[in-house]
């Protein structure tokens, strides 16, 4: 088992514990994992010096602990987290700023070399498919950015960047355009943005490119990167994931949306659904404006909740809370539509447009 | 080692393994290590309690691109060092008074 697999599995097993305290028990083992890593134990051996995962998950349920109150000390370090993740976000932000002036220069060119950090070739590339008949689109990476970008084209592409330690799968099969990359670096080279702060490596992302109108589902997975995507006018299902970055959505359309990531913010920007949507993270704040949905569900730690959603007040049946801080919702029942917001030690302020 | 009494001795050891100078997860592991066997899911939960007492403070440091979780012993927890020297006086009295009975049983 990698160590991905064995995070992947070990996340399910906890599925029991509260979220927040579930990342944190994660992020410690993955911390001490990668530590090992870092002084030369190979990753199947530092996996396997963890111990069977069900036996681990077993022992870390079985010490599982009731809530406690905050005492000082923690108070402390969730300040200092939170800090960490404004620097991260700003450190992203820069990221992206970056990224938009590569892209770009770049956009006429199908094939172009040029010399990584460390020394090797790589080389970018593009994978196209017609949308017509694609149900999924589907990317599935590691430690990459992931931009989806919105086209008037009837073609899907995919443009990425080969590098020595990075392995991908591209393909267009039963109608799953599929995008997947394994990170082979174990770690050492995660994302410059992340280090010198504002210009992105073009190894660390992959945009795809969709028809604006695309109408099948979209799964983005990726891990310590952030996700955007923006102009997406009927989507079907939309489901992102990662870990330690941002997801920042724009202008989407879709049956449901489903947005997870951890120590990041979520931004939403005009995104309306038919279904539910759904926006969960960590330590950070997640920040909407302008949404539309019938069933929104919003749910962070140590992070604020703010912004507007469309519609009355008097629509929605509100479940609300947050502790250490104020929240002007009142928890409320009646409305046809459902509006659940949670947080710890953040402000919620929510706004209605009518 | 007994276990309940390895338990009270390696919340001190883990103390006394930041108490020079914060350390993080892997580094106290195999600080620790060097006098008694200490493995992650023995170390988390001892972390959580020391944390939670207000004996550590913890923070975070970017290291090659991730998050590194540090901790930094607090006044309180120093003095729980002190008072754990303390009660040792006590023990030594305890495994005296053991010694000697066992002795005379003979």
């Amino acid at each position: 088992m990698n160590k991905k697999q064995y995070f992947r599995r070990l996340k399910f097993l906890l599925r029991s514990l509260p979220r927040g305290e579930r990342e944190k028990i994660l992020q410690f083992y993955r911390e001490i994992l990668e530590d090992k890593i870092e002084n030369g134990i190979p990753e199947e051996n530092a996996v396997n010096e963890l111990g069977d995962v069900h036996v681990l998950a077993q022992k870390i349920l079985a010490e599982n602990p009731v809530r406690r109150q905050m005492s000082p000390g923690k108070i402390v370090a969730i300040v200092l987290v939170s800090f960490f993740g404004v620097v991260l976000v700003a450190a992203l932000t820069a990221a992206a700023l970056g990224f938009a002036a590569y892209t770009q220069v770049k956009t006429s060119a199908t094939a172009s070399s040029s010399s990584t950090r460390d020394g090797g070739e790589k080389e970018s590339r593009t994978y196209a498919a017609a949308a017509d008949g694609v149900l999924t689109v589907q990317v599935n990476a590691e430690n990459k950015k992931i931009e989806l970008v919105s086209t008037d084209g009837d073609q899907i592409t995919a443009q990425y960047c080969t590098a020595q330690d990075q392995v991908y799968k591209l393909s267009n099969q039963n109608g799953v355009f599929s995008v997947a990359n394994k990170d082979l670096s174990h770690g050492s080279r995660f994302p410059d943005s992340w280090i010198n702060g504002s210009v992105i490596d073009p190894a660390d992302l992959i945009t795809v490119k969709i028809p604006k109108d695309f109408a099948g589902d979209i799964t983005v997975e990726t891990s310590n990167s952030a996700i955007a995507a923006s102009d997406f006018s009927k989507l079907g299902g939309f489901r992102c994931e990662t870990s330690n970055s941002a997801i920042c959505l724009s202008g989407i359309s879709a049956r449901d949306v489903k947005l997870e990531s951890s120590n990041a913010l979520i931004s939403m920007e005009n995104i309306s659904t038919a279904g539910q949507l759904s926006a969960r993270t960590d330590n950070a704040a997640i920040s909407l404006e302008r949404i539309a949905s019938p069933d929104i569900k919003l749910e962070t730690t140590n992070g604020m909740i703010r912004g507007t959603i469309q519609g009355r007040e008097n629509d929605y049946t509100i479940d609300a809370d947050t502790t250490n801080a104020v929240s002007n919702l009142q928890s409320r029942s009646g409305g046809e539509k459902k509006l659940s917001v949670h947080t710890s030690n953040g402000l919620i302020h929510i706004d209605f447009d009518e | 080692m007994d276990t309940q009494l390895k338990k009270g001795v390696l919340d001190i050891c883990v103390l006394a393994a930041v108490s020079r100078k914060d350390s993080y997860g892997y580094q106290i592991i195999r600080d620790v290590s060097s006098c008694v066997t200490i493995s992650e899911s023995t170390l988390y939960p001892i972390l959580r309690r020391l944390e939670s007492g207000g004996f550590l403070a913890v923070y975070s440091v970017a290291h090659n691109g991730r998050l590194r979780k540090y901790y930094r012993i607090t006044d309180t927890g120093r003095r729980k060092i002190k008072d754990f020297f303390e009660e040792w006086q006590d023990l030594v009295r305890i495994h005296d008074f053991i010694c000697q009975e066992a002795e005379t049983d003979e």
